[in-house]
């Protein structure tokens, strides 16, 4: 049976390294990592050895994967292998195990010196095939040490499902990174324990010699090793004391010369060293141990050995263990430099000492600090190479250069400086150290001239070098790492603080702060583009820069930093390059353009550009770091300002969020409206405001618990609520609507109108997310409409009649004028008695009654009868009569024609007359209104034939013979008497009094 | 003079505003017509059709002191009798079974009305 032909694997086929870029990859998580980083600089500095172990489970843990490790070239096996130094994971407890180089993922990423991604990399690589639990997908990045690949670390996922994601690969090549670092520390750890070895070596060395002294003939009788050891040659009788004195060292350290000189006691020991000067040309160390016989303590019996290469071990070791302990605190390389040379020179007593840093690139030597006794002269400071000149072509060749006073020219170059050329001068002896074939630094001393040099010492220049070296690398190391962790720790403060800020300006402040601190600034500016106008906007100083500024530019208040300014100078061109730059002399870059006035000193400045989506939306301005900028602090710079630009970003949106939120709530806190928001969907309630609970009288927590359609309609009346459901339809289907409907309130059954006003809430899509209602409780204003309305018809009822009554006014006026003029004479009088009625009728509230004795005044008062003639004219009655409103105008008419009448013919036309009008409330038996009795009297008054038409056309007469009784109900009686018109008007009047301001009158008023 | 359009027809006035009443009177009793009333309550109105078994038209002012006319219109109705109603009102106050009624807004001439009142019922008549 045969299957379908297999396709070959091919590498392509688990090579997914592209995949990378198409997934969708989470953000960042700065404060986890720093973090973790930090965890790792710690047991990096107290537990050096699980540096590498404590990484990879870092990797396991950061990226999520099944296993994770560190595989590193076995450089000397054959063939090459990778150990896995450590493991982590699934594949914990593998560690030490190896893996072929060829035909590897890791083999793979070794050659290409880069990051690759594998899909079941087994299928390609038997290898790795049939690990148990099987590898899925593996990403590995290089581990580099000194640029060079080494190793790999590298995580794998054993489930399926599982995918590595753009932010695995990051952290993986940070902690990468990181490894590189320590690796190298363990490394130096490891060959100071070496060191250690040699020691134990070195003791086993050296031989013995046996010898007699007798202190009273001053001869020292020695084996031939004892000879040997003096560089005497056999003698068989010994040798005087002084033979002896003459071969010690003066000037060496240990030295006992006081054996020489003191008695010693009988059974006394004594040990000594002694530095012998002979055939070697560094001599040799001998040690003696003797003791004085008991009976004859003037012999000493005793053994010496040469301890020379014990010594030079010793002294080599006490002084790098010196070295180390001395070195070890510092983390400055100027004080490494110093210290290193001070020891050395110390110890070598030397006029001169110098550890120089050697950069082929920049062509520079460097001396941080050297030491110097005496005369010489430091050499500290910069020193380019042809100032140094051919010392350092001989120091190339990996040598040291020792030499005991170089002549004119020999090692000096022509353009050397005086102290170069005083140094040649001298013996020197220069140690080079070499990194990867190439010079670095070195490490001399210089001494009078004609000083020989010993191997020894040259040696142990060589191994102060190497020791200074290491301890510059670890601070440059460890500074690398402590700026990473600070840089780390920074985006941690910047969003952990975030969290507590309110606004951008109080965040923006943290995020300069943390940038100065990293970036020892002595102050420092963030600026944003103003997009509409291309300028520099929402500038916001560090408070430390505040501390700096007068700012005298009166434009700019203290404080309150400029605002548009324009994109030029040194800024701009970080703006328009959109490239970090330093500028450590600003006075000569060449876009400066000053600073303003108020600016403190610019001796430094560095700028980084804040880049959002590819464009320069802002900046961070630095300045005044001492000594000025170097490219560390322009990267510690640029590794913030993402971070920051997003927590500025996010304190924005935040801000903008929470605004609107509490515009929102502010705006439902005030309604009185009902204000919901319901799911399109489900049409569930997501929100419901406050004003719920007045309007439907029920708790907003129990609509929201239950927020379903049905419950919404209970309270709705029945015949309403389809009308609602159908409506909520519309709204769905995209519409607005408004409605009115009621409910029956639960709380105390009233029936209340709700006018609602509903809307579609939409998504970014355009389609129907959430329903908006606007609910207002309508009922007051409904009632109000339909209380309006009765008053309009009332009114229109009123006008309307008060018009016909005009229209009727003037025909019956036209029909008893004779001319014209009489007409508008009576006219205007009589629509001027209407008019004043109407004003009085117009001005009373609800309930009120005009009084009679009012309404008489009134018209009286307007024909001038209570001023010009008021001893002609008597008023009597109770005051607050109230009369019903139907029949006041119909009376105030029939008064007015009485009143014109008299005035015009009767009582007050002429001498003599007078006018009585006298009135009286009685109140009918049983339950009928109370009625009013006028009695209008005119006395004196000469009265026409009996017969003649009436005087006055008879309106009024008519008004209250006929008018009155019709309308109002009233009895009346008109009579021309033989001295005047004698009216009486019985009409039923008002229970309920009159409006209070004609009320209290005196009874009876007497003109 | 053109004939009298109204000739010995019995016609009821209800208005309360004695001046319009009697305004009215005349313009009928000018066209010929017998006048019942005018009465200005609602009471009065009531009495006057359960007196008047033979009514021919009526002029119904809609506000008596206050009360409306609808209990009179409604008894003309049921009589067949036809009626104008003189308001100040809108439309809108006419009860709906009243709605087809010829309405006269005031202010209007007492002559106009019984002009109306004739086309009222001749036009009652002819159907």
């Amino acid at each position: 049976m045969s299957g379908p032909a297999q396709r070959a694997i091919g590498l392509d086929d688990v090579l997914i390294t592209a995949e990378l870029d198409r997934r969708p990859s989470r953000e960042p998580n700065f404060q986890a990592e720093s973090e973790a980083l930090r965890d790792l600089a710690e047991v990096m500095a107290n537990r050096p050895g699980q540096v590498l172990q404590c990484l990879v489970e870092t990797a396991l843990r950061l990226t999520g994967a099944g296993s994770a490790g560190l595989s590193l070239l076995e450089g000397d096996s054959t063939p090459a292998v990778f150990r896995w130094i450590a493991t982590a994971g699934a594949f914990a407890g593998r560690a030490g195990g190896t893996m072929p180089v060829d035909a590897t993922p890791c083999g793979l990423v070794i050659a290409r010196n880069e990051v690759l991604l594998f899909d079941e990399g087994g299928r390609f690589f038997p290898a790795v095939r049939d690990i148990i639990p099987p590898i899925r997908e593996n990403l590995l990045v290089p581990f580099r040490v000194e640029g060079r690949p080494i190793g790999t670390l590298w995580v794998v996922m054993h489930h399926p499902a599982a995918r590595f994601e753009q932010e695995d690969s990051r952290i993986l090549q940070n902690l990468a990174r990181f490894a590189s670092a320590a690796h190298q520390l363990v490394q130096t750890l490891a060959s100071t324990q070496k060191s250690e070895e040699l020691r134990r070596i070195a003791l086993e060395g050296g031989r013995m010699g046996a010898w007699r002294w007798d202190m009273r003939s001053g001869v020292i009788q020695g084996d031939a090793v004892f000879e040997a050891l003096w560089d005497l040659p056999p003698s068989g009788s010994g040798w005087p004391m002084s033979v002896f004195a003459s071969r010690i060292t003066p000037d060496a350290e240990h030295v006992t010369p006081e054996l020489f000189t003191t008695e010693i006691a009988p059974g006394q020991e004594f040990d000594g060293q002694l530095h012998v000067g002979g055939a070697t040309p560094s001599g040799r160390w001998i040690r003696w141990r003797g003791r004085a016989e008991q009976e004859r303590p003037w012999i000493i019996n005793g053994v010496s050995f040469d301890v020379t290469e014990q010594r030079l071990v010793d002294d080599r070791l006490t002084l790098l263990l010196q070295l180390s302990d001395a070195l070890r605190p510092l983390a400055d390389p100027p004080a490494i430099q110093g210290e290193a040379a001070r020891i050395l020179g110390r110890h070598l007593r030397t006029d001169q000492a110098f550890y120089a840093a050697i950069d082929e690139e920049a062509r520079l030597v460097t001396v941080e600090r050297d030491h110097v006794l005496g005369e010489a002269a430091s050499l500290d400071g910069c020193h380019p190479f042809e100032r140094v000149g051919p010392l350092l072509e001989a120091l190339r060749q990996g040598q040291p250069v020792v030499t005991t006073g170089s002549p004119e020219g020999q090692l000096a170059a022509d353009q050397a400086g005086s102290a170069w050329r005083a140094l040649l001068a001298k013996s020197l002896a220069c140690v080079p150290i070499m990194k990867h074939g190439q010079l670095v630094a070195a490490m001399a001393v210089a001494d009078r001239p004609a000083r020989q040099w010993r191997a020894e010492e040259v040696a142990l220049i060589q191994d102060v070098a190497e020791r200074a070296w290491e301890a510059l690398e670890r601070a440059r190391i460890g500074d690398a790492v402590r700026r990473k962790n600070a840089v780390l720790e920074g985006i941690n403060r910047i969003f952990r603080e975030a969290l507590g800020t309110r606004s951008e300006e109080e965040l923006a402040h943290v995020c300069l702060e943390v940038v100065e601190d990293i970036t020892q600034s002595e102050f420092s500016f963030i600026g944003e583009v103003n997009v509409a106008t291309n300028r520099l906007d929402d500038l916001s100083v560090s408070a430390r820069g505040w501390q700096h500024f007068a700012m005298e530019d009166p434009r700019f208040a203290q404080g309150k930093a400029p605002t548009g300014l324009e994109i030029r100078g040194i800024y701009g061109r970080v703006l328009t390059d959109g490239q970090g730059l330093i500028a450590n002399d600003p006075a000569k870059h060449r876009d400066q353009i000053g600073t303003p006035k108020g600016h403190p000193p610019l001796h430094a400045f560095m700028g980084v550009p804040l880049v959002q989506d590819g464009r320069v939306v802002g900046m961070i301005g630095l300045a005044n770091r001492k000594g000025g900028y170097r490219p560390d602090d322009l990267e510690a710079a640029q590794a913030l300002a993402p971070a920051i630009l997003q927590a500025l970003c996010n304190k924005r949106a935040e801000n903008a969020l929470r605004k609107s939120e509490e515009r929102f709530q502010q705006f439902v806190d005030a309604s009185s409206d009902v204000i919901w928001i319901r799911n399109a969907a489900t049409l569930r309630l997501e929100y419901l405001g406050p004003a719920f609970e007045v309007v439907y009288g029920q708790p907003r927590s129990e609509a929201l618990r239950t927020g379903t359609v049905r419950n919404w309609l209970r309270p709705i009346l029945p015949e309403d609520r389809g009308r609602v459901l159908a409506n909520l339809r519309r709204v769905r289907q995209g519409r607005q609507v408004a409605l009115e409907y009621r409910i029956r309130r639960r709380l105390d059954g009233q029936l209340r109108w709700l006018h609602s006003t509903q809307f579609p809430l939409r998504d970014e899509a355009g389609q129907v997310q959430r329903i908006g209602g606007i609910s207002e409780d309508v009922t007051e204003e409904k009632a109000t409409a339909d209380r309006l309305q009765v008053l309009v018809a009332e009114l229109q009822h009123r006008t309307r009649n008060l018009l016909a009554v005009v229209r009727s006014l003037a025909d019956k006026t036209m029909r008893s004028s004779a001319t014209l003029a009489e007409f508008r004479e009576r006219f205007q009088d009589r629509l001027a008695a209407l008019a004043r009625v109407n004003g009085l009728l117009s001005r009373l509230d609800d309930g009120e009654r005009i009084a009679f004795d009012e309404l008489l005044r009134v018209e009286l008062a307007a024909l001038g009868m209570l001023e010009d003639q008021a001893d002609r004219v008597v008023l009597e009655g109770p005051p607050g009569v109230g009369l019903r409103s139907s029949t006041v105008q119909t009376l105030a008419l029939a008064l007015h024609e009485l009143a014109t009448n008299a005035a015009k013919y009767g009582a007050l036309s002429g001498a003599g007359g007078h006018l009585e009008v006298r009135w009286y409330l009685e109140r009918q038996d049983g339950a009928g209104a109370p009625q009013l009795e006028v009695r209008w009297q005119e006395r004196g008054v000469a009265m026409p034939e009996p017969g003649a038409a009436p005087r006055g056309g008879g309106y009024g007469r008519e008004l209250i013979e006929r008018a009155l009784p019709y309308q109002l109900n009233a009895r009346t009686a008109y009579e021309l008497g033989p001295d005047g018109v004698s009216c009486t008007i019985i009409l039923p009047v008002s229970g309920t009094p009159p409006a209070s301001g004609s009320c209290g009158r005196k009874e009876g008023v007497h003109g | 003079m053109a004939e009298a359009m109204l000739a010995g027809r019995r016609v009821l006035v209800a208005e309360d505003e004695y001046m319009l009443a009697d305004d009215l009177r005349q313009a009928l009793e000018d066209e010929g017509a017998v006048v019942l009333g005018p009465v200005p309550h609602l009471g009065d109105v009531l009495a006057l059709i359960g007196q008047h078994p033979q009514i021919d038209a009526a002029v119904l002012d809609v506000n008596l002191g206050g009360e409306m006319v609808w209990p009179a219109a409604d008894l003309l109705s049921e009589r067949g009798v036809p009626f104008l109603l003189t308001t100040g009102y809108e439309r809108s106050s006419v009860p709906s079974r009243h709605a087809h009624v010829t309405r006269c807004e005031k202010p209007i001439t007492p002559a106009e009305i019984a002009r109306a009142l004739a086309r009222e019922v001749q036009g009652c008549a002819a159907a």
